[in-house]
């Protein structure tokens, strides 16, 4: 499972067009803590993400996520921890919050699924600004 | 009638308002005061440890733009807000909070609040803007800043602002009343600052009756920041965009952590997702519609067409979701075990911000593992620093600012020395806890530099003037004393209205005639106007307002700033001839958006001295559109006190 665009310097913007998206085929992205290979899951629209899904390591004995509960616990009173997340639109990492070793697991997407919006592909970045600029 | 003493307080800066704008104010203004010996003077209708919308805590910090590490550009928050607000937004004050609120952040965590991080340091996110937070006393650590910056001895609790005062057309002090002792007071400054919320319980609540009093939103924002606004004459702006949450029914109870955490669907009462089976909807909202995530409004709207022909009731799928959680832990030992796990968090989901809605479910007997729950639309807030957007006109940042937006200082409205932040400063939506603190910081460094500029002088209010004010806030109070006796029950009795029947005609007419809950939020010409007649009604009676005790003459005035905050409303839905926000609103005579015609901001002003309300078209100027372009020049750099990280 891989990403055909890891860290892009541009992004997909807001009218996601689909130029992001899963595939087999490019360079494998792997967590830098475990070395195991990121998986794809998808994001609630609700979350603010532009873009469908992000990249997490989901190894339970990955030493980051063993010790992010500790490190929740002592630092925060929290039972929780994190796990190694990548946005695949910046290619900025930033830690996953997860409540239990299955949090997040619903989400993740299968290979090769196309998670590439129907319907909008045909949207074009400007068109507000062409149709309603300065009545 | 007893008799009230009169107290006159002189300041510099004057701070309305108790919540985050308001201590973000404080906090700002106190370090440019000092540079140029000003005195700043903060008032607060309740206790301002526990004031506004962050009262009682939260968990998360909604807005944090991440621009040190690169996570997001200040075009990114920018495209979000104006794509959920249909394309209706300033963003030269959008992009001045962008740029200014991650400092706000890093001040919160320096004052103590936990933050919650990774061990190298790294903040966790739970969504795109949102940081998690052990935020239970959010609001008072950030207070405690404030009363730290300013001085105890500068701040007055449990006084209600009743009004402004005015000198030459600009807005030189308040007036207010104390909520403990008889006493009235009268603030002068050179500069004021209002930031006493937005709006709830204009219209009529799903919460009625035996659960009156519940609101998504703080009840005790009641429009004062829109009726001291607009009594100054300022140019309001926004006032038709309204927010309508989706919550679970009747207590309000978040649907968060349903769609994040559990991805849970809503469905209607045939079992069909709206948001799939509705989708082909959004194709005439476009290019908004398209938008990624999906407009609030435009999700609600998915929902409401539903109920609208009769599918409904919208459940909430929590059944379904855990048992599909719990079935994926592994075998039957396992998932039982995450099964309790899960009825747990979905308990401590309540629990943990808004308890009457566990105590509904306790009542009615849900078990959330066996049996879906209610989810509807809520009664329209005014809330212009959520996804609401009404508020008063303000000048944009000088670097920023296109010239149609700039008159000199930053969140200054039309009317000089009258500078607003978070619910009162409107087309600046999605500015939450953080961003109002911000905007509140821009504001009060902007107020200071007003007054040092301008050589303000320090105003002088006569005595007629300080004893008509007077007379005007506890006119309540001497018509109940003088009619009480006509009648043996004193809450019927034909010579006053008392301010909870008062607010009842206000949010039925409202209700009925704006598009509330039971309108299903329809309206149209027809209706807003005949509304318009039923507030002139409403409007002279508010003269004959009862009031038997100083709780119940705030209650009297608040209910007077609603009705203001109400016809301001009507009569923006009215102006605007298109419905563009079909889930807040909808104008059944003019069902479509009219992009040609209505790509504008609707902008009014109240003449207090006719009582004639103005009505104008302001345009919409675009300045990051193209995905790609350069964040225009002075966008990323800090303008405020380079104190913050």
């Amino acid at each position: 499972m891989v990403l055909s665009a890891p860290g892009a310097s541009t992004r997909p913007g807001p009218f996601f067009s689909g130029e992001v998206s899963v595939s087999t085929n490019g360079p494998v992205l792997t967590c830098p803590h475990c070395g195991q290979t990121l998986t794809p899951f998808s994001l609630p629209e609700a979350g603010g993400w532009d873009t469908p899904f992000q990249l997490a390591c989901f190894n339970d004995e990955c030493s980051y996520y063993v010790r992010g509960w500790t490190w929740m616990e002592e630092k925060f009173g929290a039972k929780s921890s994190y796990r190694h997340r990548l946005d695949p639109a910046t290619g900025t990492a930033s830690p996953l919050p997860v409540w239990s070793p299955t949090a997040i697991r619903n989400f993740i997407l299968e290979a090769d699924v196309d998670v590439t919006p129907a319907n909008d592909a045909d949207v074009i970045p400007g068109e507000i600004r062409q149709k309603g600029n300065s009545k | 009638m007893a008799e009230f003493k009169t107290v006159q307080v002189d300041t510099d800066v004057l701070i309305l308002g108790g919540g985050m704008a308001a201590c973000g104010a404080a906090v700002e203004a106190a370090h440019w005061a000092k540079e140029h010996g000003l005195k700043v003077t903060l008032v607060d209708k309740a206790a301002v440890d526990r004031s506004g919308a962050v009262a009682m805590g939260l968990s998360a910090i909604n807005q944090y733009v991440g621009l040190r590490d690169g996570q997001n550009t200040i075009k990114d928050y920018v495209d979000y807000v104006r794509n959920d607000l249909m394309g209706v937004t300033r963003e030269d004050l959008v992009a001045n909070i962008a740029r200014h609120v991650d400092s706000s952040v890093h001040l919160f965590e320096k004052w103590g609040l936990p933050i919650w991080k990774d061990e190298k340091g790294a903040y966790v996110h739970e969504g795109r803007w949102q940081l998690m937070i052990n935020g239970e006393s959010y609001k008072v650590v950030v207070a405690e800043a404030a009363k730290n910056a300013i001085g105890k001895e500068n701040i007055y609790e449990r006084v209600f602002i009743v009004g402004p005062i005015m000198e030459n057309g600009r807005c030189v002090g308040a007036y207010g009343f104390s909520l403990r002792e008889n006493t009235v007071y009268i603030f002068k400054a050179k500069a004021v600052i209002t930031a006493m919320g937005g709006a709830v319980h204009v219209f009529k609540p799903r919460s009625s009756g035996e659960g009156q009093g519940r609101a998504w939103y703080p009840p005790w924002n009641a429009g004062a920041s829109a009726y001291f606004t607009l009594r100054a004459g300022a140019e309001m702006t926004c006032q038709e965009v309204r927010f309508i949450p989706v919550r679970f029914k009747d207590a309000y109870g978040p649907v968060g952590a349903w769609f994040l955490l559990f991805k849970s669907r809503a469905t209607n009462a045939l079992g069909e997702n709206y948001m799939e089976t509705r989708k082909g909807e959004l194709e005439n909202w476009k290019p908004y519609g398209h938008c990624k995530p999906v407009p609030a409004n435009l999700r609600n709207y998915l929902g409401m067409l539903d109920v609208m022909e009769g599918k409904g009731p919208i459940s909430m799928r929590t059944e379904e979701a855990i048992q599909k959680i719990a079935a994926g832990a592994g075998d039957e030992k396992a998932a039982k075990k995450k099964l309790r796990e899960l009825e747990s968090e979905a308990w401590e989901d309540f629990l943990d911000m808004t308890i009457s809605q566990a105590i509904l479910w306790a009542a009615t007997n849900v078990s959330p593992e066996e049996q879906s729950s209610e989810i509807a639309a809520a009664e329209p807030y005014f809330i212009g620093s959520h996804s609401g957007a009404s508020g008063a006109w303000v000048s944009g940042p000088e670097d920023l600012a296109p010239k149609e937006y700039f008159w000199g200082y930053e969140n200054m409205s039309t009317v000089p020395g009258l500078f607003c932040a978070g619910d009162a400063s409107g087309a600046s939506s999605h500015k939450f806890s953080s961003g109002s603190h911000a905007e509140g910081r821009i504001a009060a460094k902007a107020a200071v530099r007003y007054i040092v500029n301008e050589k303000v002088a320090a105003p002088k209010v006569d005595a007629a003037e300080i004893e008509r004010m007077k007379t005007e806030i506890l006119q309540p109070i001497k018509t109940f004393e003088q009619f009480k006796g006509a009648t043996t029950q004193t809450d019927v009795n034909p010579n006053y209205i008392r301010p909870k029947m008062f607010q009842s005609r206000l949010q039925k007419l409202m209700d009925e005639y704006a598009g509330g809950v039971t309108s299903q939020f329809t309206t149209s010409e027809a209706l807003l106007k005949r509304g318009l007649v039923l507030l002139k009604f409403l409007k002279e009676d508010s003269a004959k307002l009862g009031a038997s005790d100083l709780h119940e003459l705030m209650r009297a005035w608040e209910n007077v700033h609603r009705m203001y905050q109400a016809e301001a409303h009507v009569r923006a839905v009215l102006f605007r001839e298109e419905t563009r926000w079909p889930g807040y609103y909808f104008r059944s005579d003019k069902p479509r958006m009219d992009e040609q015609n209505w790509h504008v901001f609707v902008n009014l002003k109240y003449d207090a001295k006719t009582s004639e309300w103005e009505m104008t078209k302001k345009p919409i100027v675009h300045m990051f559109t193209k995905p790609g372009e350069p964040v225009p020049a002075g966008a990323g750099a800090p303008a405020l006190a380079g104190r913050a990280s």
